[in-house]
């Protein structure tokens, strides 16, 4: 493995994939960022995770911030979440190529599996993580990567974060 | 740039300093500041990377531009009057447009390197005096050895 020269990391760069705190509704999705690569250019994906902060039942007014805490110091997920696409999750995180926004993401196919946070533990906030093997995608294109709330009831808080190392092949 | 090996001396000293927006609405003739960084005497960065998305446009097409010379939608660097944006201003350091729903990114060839002690600004401009846009844009400042 060859040592690390200035040239060469003048052709590595890190992007983030961040979200602060944002809410999304019921069936929506939103892309996050969006890296356009060409031949030489490749990235690799290896950090993702996401947060499920509070949740608020549109159809019962259930919100899980307004019961207050738990004893443990956690918030309950309100009331039991309908599900637009029964295999993906109260919510998903995932890397599309040519993404069309105007489509729902549940119908176009993802690069890799998606990040599934999926467990309706009655307990908030919920975390997910994107397996730690890193992903090299270098076929020339653009890449969103896109979170969507895939319950038709709730209307949820979330944050992401991760990270994306872009090699410009400069060198 | 010589070739020279990074060790744990110089390797604190290279710094990538990303920037960027996610979906986001933008009014017609709206800007927003992605990221100002300012270099002072000795430093030297380098803008990598700029990539802009434009999700979609809610208007009648085509738009109205403010400013015709450049795309419907850009994110660019302006110098110390970008910060001071009151309107938008002149002639940008660099620069990645679209005027239709897609993706942009600049080309690395084209990166400036700036070692000039001033605040630089990224902006992400709605060119369109008429048609709200929404985007996503990222981008990384690159430190360099001075």
């Amino acid at each position: 493995m060859p040592y690390l020269t200035d040239i060469r990391y003048e052709s590595l760069l890190d992007l983030p994939i961040s979200l602060p705190e944002t809410k999304i509704g019921p069936n929506e999705w939103i892309v996050i960022t969006t890296v356009k690569i060409q031949a030489p250019q490749a990235f690799t994906l290896s950090l993702l995770q996401m947060t499920l902060v509070s949740a608020l039942n549109v159809g019962t007014g259930q919100d899980s911030l307004s019961g207050g805490p738990s004893a443990n110091g956690v918030y309950p997920f309100p009331g039991i979440p309908a599900l637009v696409d029964p295999n993906m999750g109260l919510t998903f995180l995932a890397l599309y190529s040519a993404f069309d926004p105007l489509s729902p993401p549940t119908s176009q196919a993802a690069q890799e599996v998606p990040t599934i946070l999926a467990d309706p533990s009655n307990i908030l906030p919920i975390y997910a993580q994107r397996t730690l093997s890193p992903a090299t995608f270098s076929a020339p294109g653009a890449y969103s990567f896109v979170l969507c709330n895939n319950t038709s009831n709730c209307e949820l808080r979330m944050n992401v974060l991760g990270q994306v190392r872009l090699d410009l092949g400069l060198s | 740039m010589a070739g020279l090996l990074i060790d744990s001396s110089s390797l604190p000293t290279l710094l990538n300093v990303p920037f960027g927006a996610a979906e986001q609405a933008l009014e017609p003739g709206f800007c927003v500041q992605l990221g100002t960084l300012q270099i002072v005497q000795g430093q030297v960065a380098r803008l990598s990377w700029m990539c802009l998305h434009l999700i979609r446009v809610v208007a009648m097409y085509p738009p109205t531009k403010i400013n015709p010379a450049y795309a419907a939608v850009y994110m660019a660097l302006y110098g110390e009057q970008g910060a001071l944006i009151q309107v938008i201003p002149g002639t940008p350091m660099a620069y990645v447009g679209l005027d239709t729903p897609g993706v942009a990114a600049m080309s690395p060839s084209f990166a400036p390197d700036i070692g000039e002690p001033d605040t630089y600004t990224v902006l992400l401009i709605n060119n369109m005096l008429d048609a709200p846009a929404v985007v996503a844009a990222s981008g990384s400042w690159k430190f360099l050895p001075a």
